[in-house]
């Protein structure tokens, strides 16, 4: 018995520390992907799904040599490319949102600066609008190039509403705080808040900030700035907020209103609610809904107000500027490069996102806008892209992850009360420390 | 004859005879049937909680190679306020489920372990919430919960703010815990009255008990083992209750409804401090065996004491 227990014992322990040794193998960086290959990660359910493929054809056939696109489900694409990063086992160019998680990667330094590359072509970086770019201009670099469309924030707002209720869309700030009792009065809602998702609320807040504090608030909290979240502009803007939350504006059950599940664009297309402050995605999920709705021109957006005395300026747009493509480095990062300066940012596939309905922001494509059956929104959406002196890129993306996921719980926080603007401030500048 | 008869002869010594000591090899299978199982507990479980013990001494974002920075983590854990306040409401949830579930279930596995077709029928309604997953159960219920599209709302009550209100979203979520999770322990209890031999009952009726008298004298003791059985499982499976939670609130609104596995996994997979998380893993593991090892021990439990004579 003794002895077969101490075999046991033997294999257990062989077993064991093979694995362990396995364990820390898959830690240490593992020999690149095989040579010729090259992969390619986005997400599925959009424009790269669609367009990807024909442009890894075109790779293929311009050098020769395999291109993989692979694409997985938003929110675990997250997580798996965080892993593949940290495994040393990445994809060759990656699909991103910019911001503190491809900081993450280009402090660990996975990921390859496109400048140098871009100043031997200098057409390259030309074609694309400056405002969307400074997600991925990080520590002195240009780490990846835009593939999506232009999602700024916009006030959309049902139109029927407005007339029955007599008034028009507000400008300011203070227009927008007078409309509140009169859609009250009405028996509508005022604003559609899809608050069970947290970061309904952090468009909100990006963009009051944006319009009290000036761009360069913000700025100082990416940057580090102690004191930053404690500008009595973020805290004044803050309580406007709250301010906003006392009147009504939201109604009493917005933080059970889910924005993902459809419910939040529901209250406005059925004329439950007058406005909803969202990302541009909002006009195709609203066409997907009710696309008869939309098309009889039902559907109103316009910018966020501009606040009296505020030191944002009017124009200056948050949101989402649009997502990236960027390339990992290794012995592959040239024909990489080459794929999102040849095959990605060409004029082939600009069109291609153009007949999916989304706006690219490229420069000089107003033609192409016109023809669409959606040019209206989708001119709009180009022009207060092309205007804007700032595109604060959304919070969330832009914070490293720890602050990122803090900043949505303190902001649920302060909407439903349980803190004050300054206590928010407070606990945002512990996170920062 | 069964296999388990098979393996323990012993129990079939004749009454009277003295108790041999029974050759070895009819009563212990081999130590090498345990090996298959011993080497995927060994990979699964204790590789695992030595790697999570080294993480949770470094800093560790994915990315870069971890950190050593020793009690870093724990001393951060002793002072983190958001650690505490999801302790307590872990806490909360472990005791409210465990309130909430057991009357309910013990009360339905008492009625369908009754012989009668409609009860049969009833059962079987009872266990749907049991075949669903727990992320369906999540969607189907925070549509339910609507306060403008929900069923409240469909009654004629629009408004009711139940997901989204600090104060109650716990108690909804404990709620539709509940729901799922009654039908199983429904299960174990009509399972575990079923066991109960008649005579008892039939001596009872002759001596006049009524049906109230039945259930504290009879069946409530009789069921000493089931409960104990359901309490563990209840009490050690509250502290891996995820799915839930994550889909139906994530732990919102604000950090309300933030259990421990919520904590972890948003500190782990959303703040990538995978150290830090590891750390909450460990308590978690900690707490889970204490609780199973101390349940079964001071219940008696470890000793499977069976309530019946003879048996």
């Amino acid at each position: 018995m003794r002895g077969r227990l101490r075999r046991l014992c033997a294999i257990g322990a062989t077993l064991s520390v093979s694995l362990v040794a396995s364990g820390c193998a898959a830690l240490l960086p593992p020999s690149e992907g095989s040579a010729g290959s090259l992969t390619t990660w986005a997400i599925s359910g959009g424009g790269e799904e669609e367009l990807m493929p024909a442009e890894a054809e075109a790779f293929e056939e311009r050098t020769g040599r395999q291109m993989r696109t692979q694409f997985f489900q938003n929110d675990p694409y997250k997580n798996k490319l965080w892993v593949s990063m940290g495994s040393g086992n990445p994809p060759d160019t990656f699909f991103g949102w910019g911001g503190g998680a491809l900081e993450a990667f280009i402090d660990a330094g996975k990921a390859v600066d496109l400048g140098p590359e871009m100043k031997k072509h200098p057409e390259w970086r030309e074609k694309f609008l400056p405002s969307v770019m400074s997600p991925v201009e990080l520590q002195g670099g240009t780490y990846g190039v835009p593939v999506g469309g232009i999602q700024p924030v916009l006030m959309f707002h049902n139109k029927e509403v407005f007339e029955q209720v007599g008034v028009r869309p507000p400008k300011t700030w203070g227009e927008l705080i007078d409309l509140i009792p009169k859609f009250k009065e009405a028996g509508v809602l005022p604003i559609s808040l899809g608050g069970a998702d947290s970061w309904t609320y952090l468009m909100w807040e990006e963009a009051i900030v944006d319009r009290v504090a000036g761009a360069q608030a913000f700025q100082d909290v990416l940057d580090g700035k102690p004191g930053a979240w404690m500008n009595p502009d973020i805290i004044k803007a803050n309580r406007m907020l709250q301010d906003l939350v006392d009147m009504g504006a939201f109604g009493n059950s917005f933080s059970s209103t889910s924005a993902e599940l459809g419910t939040q664009r529901a209250l406005l297309n059925s004329g439950k609610a007058a406005m909803m402050l969202h990302l541009g995605s909002a006009y195709s999920e609203l066409l997907g809904d009710d696309e008869q709705w939309v098309r009889e021109g039902n559907l109103g957006w316009s910018a966020f107000p501009a606040v009296e005395g505020g030191k944002g300026d009017p124009r200056n747009l948050v949101g989402n500027p649009t997502t990236f493509m960027s390339a990992t480095a290794g012995p592959q990062q040239q024909e990489a490069i080459d794929f999102l300066r040849e095959e990605l940012s060409s004029d082939r596939f600009v069109r291609g996102r153009l007949e999916r309905g989304d706006v690219p922001p490229v420069r000089g494509i107003e033609d192409e806008l016109q023809q669409s059956e959606d040019r209206e929104f989708l001119t709009d959406v180009y022009e207060l892209t092309e205007r804007a002196p700032h595109f604060q890129q959304s919070w969330d993306q832009a914070l490293a992850p720890r602050p990122a996921q803090e900043v949505l719980v303190n902001l649920q926080k302060l909407f439903l009360k349980q803190i004050t603007p300054v206590e928010f401030s407070q606990a945002m500048e512990e996170v920062s420390r | 004859m069964t296999a388990t008869e098979a393996i323990r002869p012993a129990a079939q010594t004749p009454a009277g005879k003295p108790r041999r000591a029974p050759r070895r090899h009819w009563t212990e299978p081999s130590t090498w049937f345990a090996a298959p199982a011993l080497v995927f507990f060994g990979a699964f479980v204790i590789v695992p909680i030595v790697v999570v013990l080294v993480l949770s001494m470094t800093d560790w974002n994915g990315l870069s190679a971890p950190a050593f920075n020793y009690g870093g983590n724990w001393s951060e854990l002793v002072t983190d306020p958001g650690m505490w306040h999801s302790i307590w409401v872990s806490l909360l949830v472990m005791v409210l489920c465990w309130v909430m579930q057991t009357p309910i279930s013990m009360l339905l596995g008492v009625y369908v372990a009754g012989q009668q077709r409609s009860r049969a029928v009833l059962a079987s309604l009872f266990f749907l919430p049991l075949v669903l997953s727990s992320t369906g159960i999540g969607i189907v219920w925070r549509n339910l919960l609507d306060p403008d599209f929900g069923v409240l709302a469909a009654l004629g009550l629009p408004g009711i703010n139940l997901l989204g209100d600090t104060d109650r979203a716990l108690y909804v979520l404990i709620f539709v815990v509940s729901w799922q999770f009654i039908p199983f322990h429904t299960l174990l209890y009509q399972a575990g009255v079923r066991q109960i031999p008649k005579q008892l009952y039939e001596a009872a009726e002759i001596d006049g008990a009524s049906p109230v008298q039945k259930f504290f004298t009879i069946t409530l003791p009789q069921l000493r083992n089931t409960i104990i059985t359901s309490s563990t499982l209840m009490l050690v499976g509250s502290l891996t209750y995820f799915d839930l939670f994550y889909v139906l609130a994530e732990g919102g609104p604000g950090d309300a409804t933030r259990i421990l596995p919520v904590n972890m996994y948003v500190i782990g997979f959303e703040q990538y401090e995978l150290g830090y998380a590891s750390a909450v893993a460990l308590i978690l593991v900690a707490v889970g065996t204490a609780l199973s090892v101390g349940l079964t021990k001071y219940s008696g439990f470890a000793r499977m004491r069976s309530e019946q004579e003879g048996a």
